[in-house]
């Protein structure tokens, strides 16, 4: 199998690292089940060893055949489980889209209240982010390093002006109210590892030091996480309680000198990333349906597929009883551990025996 | 190739036709087609709620001279049973529809304040979207009459008042009275919140933030003293430019603090906390020209500091069961389990609890005649 485009290694980090820019800003305190957000750096500690080990499998099937994304090994180690496999990696890439772009809408829905039509937003995101996939993984990878470079320079610039706001008494002790903070916490961080099922498709488009860039990504993701939830409850305090979009409200917050209201800076972190997070995962059901259905099929089933996220992130927000399922931390920690770890591992352990 | 090229052109052209129907253009509110609200007032009598907005003028503003400034600001009021029928009084009164984002302070009358004040942070917070940083006042007389007060011909104006309830509070220091703060203190049940008060005079037509309002749960439960006001900006951590005075023998001396910062501590002893809070402070002394070197001068200075935090510590701990110094959380980070093992009764901890509290300042003489050096600290 022959690679078509090529990326760097720190390429691929930078798109590693956005996505969990961008799926990390959604962090809210009701879908984490949690009322205290500093116990999460506890849980960003854990979830970050969990990551390391989603990522084992991952990269040891990698390792065997670095020409082979974890669709490839699918269709090749297993025949009808195999097929199984693809769809369920299908449906994951389109559901981590349809995830991130109904947060979007609700946050755009609930907090910006725009008077633009929103279903004219997200076919427009959609649309850019469907037309990114088909120019390829290269041109995904330059926008993304440098919006990544933009998104850095914001974030930096929000908690340096966020710093003097701290209050030592806005931290509770850790673990003060038990342990149940922080398992919540943790299940939630570790659901939300979207990028591990994706590095395993895009990994193959990539040359360079794969396993420095999977742990400085994992390790990066992480890092910055407790930085900012660390800044965030020492500024905002119990305020966080009725926030749904505490990194929203602590971006509004942030001020300094004649540099206030930096809400829009979240915004526009929010919009940019969301396009390339969305054509990443475009891109990784792309590669799916190709493997599934060959090249002429999948650019229908692609097309299909952009619908069907148009419709779910305008539909999920409005009805509770599939929200909720949706939302739920267990069922997508279930989801994400089963993409992430249990399908490599048993492509891995089939592998292993079809070699002795 | 030419495929590629077509598809290209049918894409760029597609977007650009649906960036077209977005709406944000072609449905656009003008500035001069919505309200836009600087201050907001709330008063509520037994069956209504009586909203006073204070907005901006934009007809005037585009056609008046840097000299008309004042009426470049005007004031409305509605009154209707719940408060978003009074919005949409306003709104329907103007025809304009309210712009809150550029609104800066959210006053509500005294009597109001006694009987709530969550319902109408939240109705202002959560549905129209009022930034976090919204100045909140209690004023003394009705928010409508702040608000609708011209004193020397001029209308006060929320950018005044929000000037003037800041003086010597940037930053951390002193107490922040905005919505984000209030928000967070009203979602602590171990946490008392406090706000300005606002003192309007109605004949000068002149407003004043010298105390500060007290709440229990959300409803306003008293208001401190001037001097309880004093201790509790010394308490709260940073201070500056509070002034006061001390008698010395027949003189009255006036000081005011350039720099002051407290800490506080706490160390449990048997069921009983004991908070230690330690001041301290620069200052700099008026009205000392005529005296000699007393050395007496610092210890009375020091006593007085301390006095007035001990007044303050009365005031809210032990009269009203106010925690506005987050002493809660320092019994819960010195000790967590007597925290745990209190946590229903923590008032009363407090209220017994022993406050020793000491201030050291260095005081820095100033004057034309001084036989001091005002280089003496």
């Amino acid at each position: 199998m022959e690679r078509k485009d090529i990326i760097t290694a720190p390429q691929l980090f930078s798109l590693l690292f956005l996505v969990n820019i961008i799926i990390g800003i959604t962090y809210n305190l009701p879908m984490a089940q949690s009322s205290n957000m500093w116990d999460h750096a506890i849980s960003a500690a854990i979830a970050l060893l969990i990551n390391v080990v989603y990522l084992l499998p991952v990269y040891k099937l990698y390792k065997i055949n670095p020409t082979m994304s974890i669709a490839d090994n699918c269709a090749v180690n297993f025949k009808k489980l195999g097929t199984v496999f693809l769809i369920i990696y299908g449906v994951y890439y389109l559901f981590a889209c349809c995830y991130t772009l109904s947060l979007f809408n609700i946050f755009v829905r609930d907090v910006v209240n725009p008077d633009i039509s929103l279903f004219m937003l997200t076919l427009c995101v959609i649309l850019a982010a469907s037309y990114a996939t088909c120019k390829g993984i290269e041109g995904i990878a330059r926008a993304c390093t440098i919006i990544l470079f933009i998104i850095c320079a914001s974030i930096a610039f929000i908690v340096f002006t966020l710093i003097p706001q701290i209050d030592a008494m806005n931290f509770p002790p850790l673990l003060f109210e038990g342990l149940t903070d922080t398992l919540n916490g943790t299940v939630y961080l570790a659901s939300l590892s979207f990028y591990v099922p994706l590095a395993a498709i895009i990994m193959p488009f990539a040359k360079g030091n794969i396993k420095k860039t999977l742990i400085a990504s994992t390790v990066s993701i992480y890092t910055l996480f407790v930085l900012v939830i660390a800044v965030v409850t020492g500024a905002l305090g119990d305020y966080l309680k009725t926030q749904n979009f505490p990194i929203y409200t602590a971006a509004s917050v942030a001020g300094i000198g004649v540099f206030k209201r930096m809400d829009a800076i979240y915004l526009g972190i929010f919009t940019s990333g969301l396009f390339i997070t969305v054509s990443l995962f475009l891109f990784a059901f792309f590669s799916v349906m190709k493997r599934l259905f060959g090249e002429g099929k999948s650019k229908i089933i692609i097309f299909l597929g952009d619908a069907l996220v148009l419709i779910l992130s305008l539909i999920l927000p409005m009805f509770k009883e599939v929200s909720y399922f949706f939302y739920d931390i267990k069922f997508i920690f279930m989801f994400t551990m089963a993409t992430a770890f249990v399908i490599p591992m048993v492509i891995l352990i089939k592998h292993k025996m079809q070699i002795k | 190739m030419r495929k590629m090229i077509t598809i290209k052109k049918i894409v760029i052209l597609l977007e650009l036709v649906l960036v077209g129907f977005l709406c944000g253009c072609t449905q656009v509110a003008g500035l001069d087609e919505q309200l836009i609200v600087y201050g907001i007032g709330v008063d509520k009598t037994e069956n209504a709620y009586e909203l006073t907005v204070q907005a901006l003028n934009t007809q005037t503003t585009s056609e008046s001279s840097s000299q008309e400034e004042g009426k470049s600001i005007i004031n409305m009021s509605a009154a209707a049973p719940t408060l978003i029928e009074a919005v949409n009084k306003i709104e329907n009164q103007t025809g304009k529809k309210i712009l809150y984002s550029h609104a800066i302070v959210l006053i509500i009358g005294q009597e109001t304040a006694k009987s709530g004040i969550k319902e109408i942070i939240k109705f202002f917070s959560t549905n129209h979207k009022l930034r976090p940083t919204v100045e909140v006042l209690i004023s003394s007389a009705a928010a409508k009459d702040v608000f609708a007060s011209e004193g020397d011909g001029d209308i006060i104006n929320a950018e005044d008042i929000v000037s003037i309830s800041k003086i010597g509070k940037e930053g951390n220091d002193g107490i922040n009275s905005n919505i984000r703060y209030l928000l967070s203190d009203l979602e602590n049940p171990q946490k008392a919140a406090k706000v300005w008060l606002l003192e309007y005079n109605k004949d000068e037509g002149k407003v004043a933030c010298p105390q500060i309002a007290l709440f229990k749960s959300d409803k306003l439960t008293d208001v401190l003293s001037e001097e309880a006001t004093k201790g509790v900006l010394l308490l709260y951590k940073k201070a500056k430019n509070i002034a006061d005075s001390i008698n010395v023998g027949d003189a009255q001396l006036y000081y005011e603090l350039s720099k002051a910062k407290s800490k506080t501590s706490v160390s449990v002893d048997g069921s009983k906390p004991v908070f230690n809070v330690s001041l301290c402070a620069d200052l700099e002394l008026y009205n000392a020209d005529n005296l000699a070197a007393n050395s007496e001068i610092k210890p009375i200075i020091e006593s007085r500091l301390a006095e007035l935090m001990q007044k303050a510590i009365d005031s809210c701990i032990k009269k009203n069961s106010c925690d506005i110094f987050n002493f809660y959380r320092h019994i819960m980070n010195a000790n967590a389990g007597f925290f745990k093992e209190n946590l229903a009764n923590l008032e009363e901890v407090l209220k017994a609890a022993d406050y020793e509290i000491s201030a050291q300042a260095k005081i820095r003489y100033m004057g034309a005649n001084q036989k001091i050096s005002s280089l003496v600290y």
